[in-house]
């Protein structure tokens, strides 16, 4: 039986420690959003010298860093134990290295947060300045998860040369594009810190070239986004379909979407930078019609989980043009939780593609419209995903098991989640058309009447993220349960089959040196030209500024 | 890939599109899917219309 299968137990270790790091994140991130809310709205102000922008840079970097790249990476490690077997030594000691440094640079960035000498936002834009710490935290940060991408590449290298096999475990090859996905992104930014931030923070240079430094960021920061969906992406693909009693719709279409992704998600950075100056309309037109792209693999993952959920349903004898969806297993938390993520990304999707349109950028841009955007993508289509994948996975790798009270729990969790959501982010976007800056404290801007009109949904706001809080609450207790109390027994890791009548998976999904060649010339065709330009027509250089 | 498992293949697609799954349900899902995206987008357009 496959369900035997188990993750190996020092793999489990190396997984687990990073999980634990990660939810320890999400609490402490948690409390910063709660507070955010209640700043925002003039519900309460804050004790103890304790800033607003301070919080805000705390809850970006725990939850949209610490928080996402653990989990993944985490997840990583045990499915591909699950899948490859067992990591030979070499990879499982980089992979415990990667941990070290990693954290060492996270301990590092989140007390330069704490002592105020970081307070530039998980973005760091510059001419914000920072204590050269904070970037130097960062770097370790980024290193350490090379480590962890080359233990994966590492593992996978010598399984396909002791296996004589062309084509890897769907779960493993989706990780590893992740992590390869990964390592193109992260040279843009590990660049900027590296060339632009600490030299300037040093004192070692005076000025910044801030158009560039932006450019690098966002060369990283629009797939940094899909580093942080992929791994959901697994789970709908690989994981749900077994939940549900079903197959992978197609093995070829699940890599042929992840391939699309990793050739389209990076030479897309400048519909971040549609109100750049400095950048020529051409470029940033280029950019835009690249993103658009992304639309098609995101629509064959859409094809493919409905076809997936209406066989599954059809075959359970499910009737009508949509009895399968009722016949899904709704009650299940393992598929309950991501159902519901995959249910927000419809409308997380339809706004990413209005953020992108050149012309109604100008009316989102900087607003909070785009925080709502994102608390529903990575917030929720993500995190939901994640922790749905934590309630099978933490009870694998502790040897315990997911209750049926338990079952419950996480649904709940799963509805305070989808309700207090609904608030925090719809008041968000709705705001945000309206105008309502993000990133911005309470103010009422001398009582100007537009200003005074968009309390009420600072308030919905506030309502929305304590729901949100409680919601938190409740996992960190689910989480805590399944790591240290639940009953001793053994949970299964999931794994979809193909379905028999899928095709044959075509060896050159697998062919690495392709995809990257491609995904390397369209990078180049995208950035070469408007870059060179930055540089050669630098604009004047900045000092750097600390308002806080 | 080798002629053989190509002809292989083509067998094989014979065979599955004949029973081929009831897809109907995924079918219109995805054009709803579709229909709200392009009605979102159009929301929108149109505020920045009138806020021209
Ligand atoms: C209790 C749940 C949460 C609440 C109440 C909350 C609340 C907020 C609020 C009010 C802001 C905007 C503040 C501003 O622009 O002035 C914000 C920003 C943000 N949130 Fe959350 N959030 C929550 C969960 C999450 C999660 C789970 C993630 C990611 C996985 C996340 C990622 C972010 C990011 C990246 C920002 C942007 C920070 C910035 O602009 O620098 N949040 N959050
Ligand atoms: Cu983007």
């Amino acid at each position: 039986m496959k369900n035997e299968l188990v993750v190996d137990r020092n793999d489990a270790k190396l997984s687990m420690a990073h999980l634990y790091i990660a939810f320890a994140a999400v609490l402490l991130g948690g409390i910063a959003g709660l507070l955010q809310t209640l700043v925002r709205s003039g519900t309460i102000q804050l004790p103890a010298g304790i800033g607003y922008y301070q919080l805000l840079t705390a809850h970006g970097i725990l939850l949209a860093l610490v928080f996402t790249t653990y989990f993944i990476i985490g997840f990583f490690y045990a499915g591909m134990s699950r899948t490859m077997g067992k990591f030979y030594d070499q990879p499982y000691r980089l992979g415990w290295l990667g941990y070290i440094v990693m954290t060492i640079g996270t301990a590092l960035t989140t007390v330069m947060v704490l002592l105020n000498e970081g307070t530039v936002l998980y973005t760091f834009y510059a001419p914000l300045k920072a204590s050269p710490w904070f970037y130097i935290g960062l770097t370790l940060f980024i290193v350490g998860t090379w480590l962890a991408g080359g233990a994966m590449c590492h593992q996978y290298y010598i399984w396909k040369k002791v296996t004589h096999k062309k084509i890897s475990p769907l779960f493993s090859f989706m990780a590893v594009m992740t992590m390869v996905l990964w390592f193109v992104a992260t040279i843009g930014v590990a660049v900027s810190v590296i060339f632009q931030f600490i030299p300037w923070s040093f004192g070692w240079v005076d000025e910044i070239n801030i158009l560039l430094s932006r450019t690098l960021f966002w060369y990283f920061g629009h797939p940094l986004v899909y580093f942080w969906l992929l791994p959901a992406y697994v789970c709908w693909y690989v994981i749900i379909p077994e939940i549900i009693g079903g197959k992978i719709f197609s093995d070829s279409l699940a890599r042929l979407s992840f391939v699309l992704f990793l050739l389209f998600s990076i030479p897309v950075g400048f519909h971040h930078q549609l109100l750049e100056s400095g950048i020529s309309p051409f470029w940033k037109y280029l950019q835009v019609v690249l993103t658009f792209m992304v639309i098609v693999p995101s629509l064959m993952t859409a094809f493919s989980l409905f076809a997936t959920f209406e066989i599954a349903g059809r075959k359970k004898g499910a009737k009508g043009l949509f009895g399968w969806f009722r016949a899904l297993p709704w009650k299940d938390a393992r598929f309950f939780a991501p159902m519901v993520g995959m249910l927000i990304f419809i409308p997380a999707g339809a706004g990413g593609i209005i953020n992108a349109s050149n012309q109604m950028n100008q009316i989102v841009h900087n607003t909070l419209w785009v925080t709502g955007h994102f608390h529903l993508t990575v917030a929720s289509s993500v995190a939901l995903t994640f922790f749905g994948i934590a309630y099978w996975l933490i009870p694998h790798l502790t040897g315990r098991v997911l209750t049926g009270r338990m079952h419950q729990i996480a649904n709940l969790q799963t509805i305070l989640w989808a309700v207090g959501m609904f608030f925090m982010s719809g008041a968000m976007h709705t705001v945000g058309l309206l105008g309502a800056p993000r990133r911005t404290a309470y103010t009422t801007y001398q009582e100007h009447p537009d200003a005074l009109g968009w309390i009420p949904y600072e308030v919905t706001m506030a309502v929305g993220g304590s729901i949100l809080f409680i919601a938190i609450l409740l996992l960190i207790y689910i989480i805590t349960d399944l790591a240290f109390f639940a009953p001793k027994g053994k949970e299964d890791f999931p794994i979809g089959e193909v379905a028999e009548a899928a095709e044959k998976t075509p060896v050159i999904l697998e062919n690495w040196r392709l995809w990257l060649g491609i995904a390397t010339v369209l990078i180049l065709v995208a950035y070469i030209v408007p870059v060179i330009h930055m540089i050669e027509h630098a604009p004047p250089g900045s000092p750097g500024y600390k308002f806080w | 890939m080798g002629v053989l498992e190509e002809k292989k293949e083509t067998v094989r697609k014979v065979v599955t599109t004949k029973e081929g799954p009831n897809l109907k349900g995924t079918m219109i899902a995805v054009m709803l899917l579709g229909g709200f995206i392009v009605l979102s987008w159009f929301s929108v357009y149109w505020l920045y219309m009138v806020r021209l």
